[in-house]
């Protein structure tokens, strides 16, 4: 037999006994899960299972020992993997950095491809609207009416209309990420007006498309990938030089992207481009001459996705921006472990459970007597602004964008 | 460089967490890695000062002994390098105890009031129970663990597990606790146990330390657990009841007088393995007094390289999940820990100090060169001269410098504390979390002059 063969019978009988090769990059993931030593460190820090319980959710420490080992038959872990909700918290108090949100994936991914059958019903739903459409959300049928929610919110913020553009060559990619395109119009709006104010010479897309994270998540591997290297592409044939964000997710997964895939463009939130870029003194000087906001006492909400799947600086960021605002108080909740609930699309499938994670942020959130949270990250700010209603609290929440370019001047 | 400061702490136990506070509180600008959690978070959140001298098997009475015979015996020891003023000088006894005691004492007063409050004094250890009915020597317990009046010989003890945790089985501590007599032959003589039915998902299994202590935070799970503990005090008369550590994880201290309003008897703690919620309550009331003194947390950053110009060390490297780093720093302390938080590692080619590929040495200050770890191992798994292997780490003066072959420092400015230190072996000597504690205190007080003085 010539080694041709060989492989090719191996691969055939692969196949039939439904073990699925890793790829190079979760090789990584699956030595990442050998070096758990069992010690259960993450289970008092997971918020799943502080919201719901172990019985329910078996906690990160069942995965790394128990849910990851169990090849070819990983669909037998399917009434647990869908519970995380992909906050890292467990990675960044892990002694070894367990890395479970990617084991998570790399168990979903299986399950995805043997038994679909177990993949929760509202996934399903989201992958078909982004196999249709290449976006987490069903875009609007009627263009005009998008355009006017557009207008409404930008009304409702007190923002100008920046008028979109794609330019090649432009220095800057700014990138809405799903949400702040298909449905909370106002941030991709506010950072628009963000951009423009600081002079930046950025670019839109010319056709939105997911960054792959939602298809990640559900387990479609092919999807995502695919819809990464789309979106690869088109930063290439735009030529830019830096991807700016305002969605937390869209921030980790890019950057994911761009080191796995070699995209050579680095992705940054747009606090981070604010804080780094722009300059915290040229920011200064615009929220002095722009102050004509009223005083608020804000919290913040600090995006898994951020904090733990890029980097805590971003807090440190959102701080101190924040703090160069005047007439704005910031109050920290003092959430340990905080985690808004909407992550891992578990919302998409079990609200219950997304709802018990996030209601632990709601009484310390409460106890800082703010009247403003704002969060950098349009997910977070839905599910969070949702929760507090439904408690009857009249905190009002604000994306962090919004937040910001509300309090920069208008006229140059 | 992204960020410039006056000192970055590398570690974020307890060696790493009070150097930074002490730092901070002197003025300095700190900025703390912490790459997960280590040792502190893994402990059972009692604070041992030294438990046995080395070599002995009765356990000591009086830690403030064990440090006078420790700078006595061990010239190598951590501790008995707090007692030298300059090298070569022999170590002072009475200058070990009063540092270590001044440690003691910042922490009681920086933790006091929050959910890792400690009870307990320098000059005497406590024999806290444990989950199976065992004891240890231990200096410094949380106050839900601490008894004002330990029971007595007329007390009835009630052990009292929960249904559903598989963590305890109370019977069987009675039994322990009978035979081995932790509170001496003064102690009760009538100890028995019960279930209590406390749950937060409302099932009787499947349940962990953690979420009942979670549970009973709110208000529902502390009566819940009052009722329940209410009831079997009523049935068997007692007047101490021992349970798990999930009297709560913010809420701890208040939950327990509560219970012992609503229940009549005294409700305290046992010691428990990990992962143990009051070795949560430990690491957060610590991490909750660095960022009282206003020390800057980098969480999940692991520093990947510190680099070295002549006889200082001035840029950090450090690695976020998706983000690097390099700050600029006027000093910094070396708080990694050992084996299990990654500060040291192990393997076919020696121990290694795992950042900056420091000497490494053993308890007798012998390098360990390229011998494997195995080498340092005993041929008995548990005996009371325990592993070598515990006892290796970096080499360090008298200034906690590490330093090299010849004895000089590596870098005038580079400290290190606690457990990434050689010449102690925590596990045989009960003596883990007081050394990062007293240590931790001198390299953050040390790292404060050094940059003070060169401001
Ligand atoms: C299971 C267990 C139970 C114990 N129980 C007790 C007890 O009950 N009482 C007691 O007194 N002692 C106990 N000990 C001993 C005691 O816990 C330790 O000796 C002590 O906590 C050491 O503190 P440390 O700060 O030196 O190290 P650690 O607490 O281990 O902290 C080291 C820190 O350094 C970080 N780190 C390492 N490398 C890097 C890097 N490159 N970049 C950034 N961060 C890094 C780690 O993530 C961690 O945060 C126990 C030890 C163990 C292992
Ligand atoms: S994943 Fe990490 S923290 Fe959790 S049990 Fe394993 S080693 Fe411990
Ligand atoms: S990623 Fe978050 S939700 Fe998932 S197991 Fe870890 S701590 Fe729990």
């Amino acid at each position: 037999m010539s080694e041709e063969e060989a492989y090719r019978t191996v691969s055939a009988t692969l196949e039939q006994e439904r073990i699925i090769p890793f790829k190079t990059d979760e090789l990584e993931v699956v030595r990442s899960a050998e070096k758990c030593v069992n010690c259960g460190l993450c289970l008092n820090h997971c918020p799943v299972v502080r919201a719901v319980g172990v019985d329910r959710f078996s906690g990160p420490r069942s995965i790394a020992v128990e849910l990851s080992r169990s090849p070819p038959d990983f669909w037998s872990t399917a009434d647990k993997v869908y519970l995380c909700t992909s906050c890292g918290t467990c990675r960044e108090v892990c002694p070894f950095n367990v890395n479970m949100p990617d084991i998570v994936n790399m168990v979903r991914a299986r399950i995805f491809k043997q038994r679909p059958d177990l993949v929760p019903r509202g996934l399903r739903a989201v992958r078909e609207t982004i196999a249709k459409y290449s976006l987490a959300f069903e875009p609007w049928e009627d263009p005009n009416e998008k355009t006017e929610s557009r207008d409404a919110r930008l009304q409702a913020a007190g923002l100008p209309f920046i008028k979109d553009r794609t330019v090649k060559g432009a220095e800057v990619l700014f990138y809405p990420g799903c949400q702040a395109e298909e449905r909370a119009q106002e941030v991709k709006e506010a950072a628009k007006f963000i951009l423009n104010y600081f002079g930046v010479d950025f670019t839109l897309l010319e056709e939105m498309s997911c960054c792959g994270l939602p298809s990640r998540l559900i387990g479609d591997d092919e999807t995502s990938r695919s819809l990464a290297a789309r979106l690869r592409e088109k930063v290439n044939l735009l030529g830019v030089k830096k991807i700016v964000t305002t969605c937390a997710g869209c921030t980790s997964n890019l950057s994911d992207m761009s080191v796995r895939d070699n995209w050579g463009v680095p992705v940054y939130h747009l606090i981070e481009f604010l804080a780094e870029e722009i300059g915290l003194e040229r920011l200064s000087e615009a929220f002095t001459e722009g102050s004509r906001a009223g005083e608020v006492l804000t919290t913040i909400h600090d995006p898994c996705h951020l904090i733990r799947h890029t980097s805590r600086q971003i807090s440190d960021h959102v701080i101190a921006v924040l703090n160069l605002i005047p007439n704005v108080t910031v109050v920290p909740s003092g959430v340990a472990d905080s985690c808004c609930g909407g992550g891992g699309m578990v919302g998409y499938h079990s609200r219950d459970v997304a709802d018990a994670v996030v209601a632990y942020n709601l009484g310390p959130i409460s106890a800082t007597k703010a009247n403003r949270l704002v969060a950098p990250c349009p997910l977070c700010t839905a599910q969070i602004e949702r929760n507090l209603f439904n408690t009857g609290s009249d905190i009002q929440v604000d994306d962090l964008a919004v937040f910001i370019a509300q309090r920069l001047p208008q006229e140059r | 460089m992204d960020i410039e400061t006056d000192l970055v702490v590398i570690g974020g136990g307890m060696a790493g967490l009070v150097a930074g506070s002490v730092a901070a509180e002197a003025g300095l600008d700190v900025v703390l890695l912490r790459k997960g959690h280590g040792a502190t978070a893994q402990s059972s959140g009692a604070i041992d000062i030294i438990g046995y001298v080395p070599g002995a098997t009765a356990y000591l009475m009086n830690p403030v002994e064990g440090l006078h015979a420790l700078s006595a015996m061990c010239p190598f020891h951590p501790y008995s390098a707090l007692g030298r003023s300059q090298e070569g000088v022999p170590s002072d006894p009475g200058r070990v105890v009063s540092r270590v005691h001044s440690s003691v004492q910042w922490l009681k007063d920086k933790s006091s009031g929050s959910c890792g409050a400690l009870k307990g004094d320098l000059e005497e250890n406590i024999q806290a129970v444990s989950l199976l009915g065992t004891s240890k020597p231990t200096c410094l317990i949380q106050e839900t663990m601490w008894n004002d009046t330990p029971p007595s010989h007329d007390s009835v003890i009630l052990f009292a597990g929960l249904r559903g945790l598989p963590d305890f089985n109370p019977s069987s501590a009675v039994k322990a606790f009978m035979a081995n007599r932790p509170y001496g032959e003064e102690g009760p003589r009538k100890a028995v146990s019960c279930i209590l039915d406390v749950s937060s998902s409302g099932k009787p299994f499947n349940l962990s330390q953690i979420e009942i202590a979670q549970f009973v935070d709110h208000d529902a799970g502390l009566s819940a657990l009052a009722n329940s503990i209410g009831g079997q005090v009523l049935k068997t008369g007692a007047d101490y009841v021992a349970v798990p550590p999930i009297l709560g994880v913010e809420r701890a201290r208040e939950n327990r007088r509560q219970l012992e309003e609503m229940t009549g008897a005294t409700v305290f703690e046992l010691t428990a393995f990990p992962p143990s919620v009051p070795g949560l309550r430990l690491q957060t009331s610590l991490e909750a007094v660095f960022r009282k003194a206003d020390g800057r947390l980098l969480a999940g950053h692991e520093a990947t390289e510190v680099r070295q110009a002549g006889d200082l060390v001035q840029v950090i490297a450090a690695r976020a999940p998706r983000r690097t780093i390099e700050i600029r720093s006027t000093a910094v302390v070396l708080a990694s820990g050992k084996f299990l938080a990654g500060g040291l590692v192990g393997d076919e080619r020696g121990v290694r100090e795992s950042l900056m590929g420091l000497p490494i040495v053993d308890s007798d200050l012998i390098p360990t060169g390229d011998s494997r770890p195995q080498r340092l191992t005993g041929v008995i798994p548990l005996s009371p001269e325990g592993h070598p292997l515990f006892g290796v780490g970096l080499a360090f003066d008298s200034s906690f410098h590490p330093v090299a072959a010849d004895g000089s420092p590596i870098a005038q400015n580079l400290f290190a504390a606690g457990s990434v230190l050689a010449g102690y072996n925590y596990a045989v000597e009960k003596s883990g979390l007081g050394v990062a504690l007293a240590t931790g205190f001198a390299a953050g007080a040390n790292a404060a002059a050094y940059v003070k003085g060169v401001q």
